[in-house]
């Protein structure tokens, strides 16, 4: 057994590459949202924005041709609904989003910093546990957005987190930068303890939609009851306020 | 004739009520087929998990209160922080930047600047209007 367990511990996760990138037609704000989610991931490629929008599963050609086996895909709808695609290439699964809710780093509010390809820690709310689906979720938001140990592009030290809660069968995200009380000195001091957290952004709110077994397609593992499309929204708007 | 097109009606309100798919095994299935990071170490996922659900934490209601809610997403984090940064010093790694480390930032100097200039006129705003 004591050979088991050192082979136990030696497991080493296999390399992670995400290509982010876009369908035609996203609003400034996806695009600098777009941009966030790159400036968080130094694992991550992009590529032209894509064309066509009926046919998803070009994307995985795509995927492949950057040597990436994560993907996260914006997909824009009448300039007006964004749509996130979070998928592992080219087997699956693949979970989509709405995204609601947008915040990017460019506000001025959020007066949080950090240095650009450190790695975060990855918070997660203990209801991810709770159900299958979920739990798959967070499995793939970490194997996203954790920054590979050593990775080339990414400095060695960690100065930020990543939260991700389940409020109103929604993802709410979080990104905040650990302030130590008076840096360099701390971890020798008194106060080791004495972290504060201070926004960085973005912020954005996931509602999922459906967790496909493919890449972008495939049989349907979980469709969310209680989603409803921001179109049929609208149009009950509308009616309601025709009556 | 009206009968028949009332028995259509009803029989297609009856489709509409759809069937939401929760294959709970498919899921497991391909969590299996993908999960690595419970068997990596935590220098590898850095993965943590809140103590309790937020949504347990929240009153009813409090969901649309910004500040109460924000609030209970600070002290998760900083909880979780807390608990990463013990693990992390326990793995005896380097994890906490120099003083004379200097390196780009995710946010530019010029960035930085505006977010200063705004936090001072908010200030001003502030102080000018007691």
């Amino acid at each position: 057994t004591e050979t088991k367990k050192i082979k136990k511990e030696i497991v080493r996760p296999p390399k992670q590459r995400v290509l982010v990138f876009s369908s035609r037609g996203v609003t400034h704000r996806s695009r600098h949202l777009q941009n966030d989610i790159r400036a968080l991931l130094p694992h991550s490629k992009t590529d032209a924005k894509l064309d066509s929008k009926d046919q998803l599963n070009v994307v995985n050609e795509v995927c492949e041709l950057k040597n990436c086996n994560n993907c996260v895909f914006l997909e824009s709808r009448k300039r007006k609904d964004l749509y996130l695609w979070m998928a592992k290439a080219p087997e699956g699964p693949s979970v989509k989003f709405l995204v609601q809710n947008i915040h990017t780093m460019d506000e001025l509010k959020m007066t949080g910093n950090c240095l650009k390809g450190s790695r975060p820690l990855l918070i997660f709310d203990k209801t991810f546990d709770a159900e299958p689906h979920l739990q798959l979720i967070k499995e793939s938001l970490n194997q996203i957005f954790c920054t590979p140990h050593r990775h080339p592009r990414s400095k060695p030290f960690v100065d930020h987190a990543l939260a991700f809660y389940y409020l109103d069968g929604r993802i709410w995200f979080r990104h905040y930068q650990i302030r130590q009380p008076d840096s360099g000195v701390a971890h020798k001091s008194k106060a080791e303890h004495a972290e504060e957290l201070v926004e960085i952004g973005p912020r954005f709110v996931l509602q999922p939609i459906r967790v496909f077994e493919g890449s972008f397609g495939g049989p349907t593992l979980y469709e969310n009851p209680e989603y409803v499309s921001p179109n049929q929204l609208r149009s009950e708007l509308r009616r309601s306020k025709a009556n | 004739e009206l009968e028949a097109e009332m028995a259509a009606l009803g029989r297609s309100k009856e489709n509409i009520r759809k069937v939401f798919a929760n294959n709970e095994k498919g899921i497991l299935e391909k969590l299996k087929a993908i999960e690595y990071t419970p068997k990596v170490s935590f220098l590898d996922s850095l993965m943590l998990t809140t103590r309790e659900p937020v949504a347990d934490q929240l009153q009813p209601g409090q969901l649309e209160d910004d500040v109460q809610r924000e609030l209970i997403f600070y002290q998760n984090a900083l909880e979780c922080v807390k608990s990463g940064y013990d693990q992390l010093k326990q793995l005896n790694v380097p994890y906490i930047r120099p003083n004379d480390y200097f390196a780009e930032m995710i946010k530019t100097d010029a960035h930085m600047e505006k977010v200063k200039k705004n936090l001072l006129a908010e200030q001003a705003e502030i102080d000018g209007a007691v």
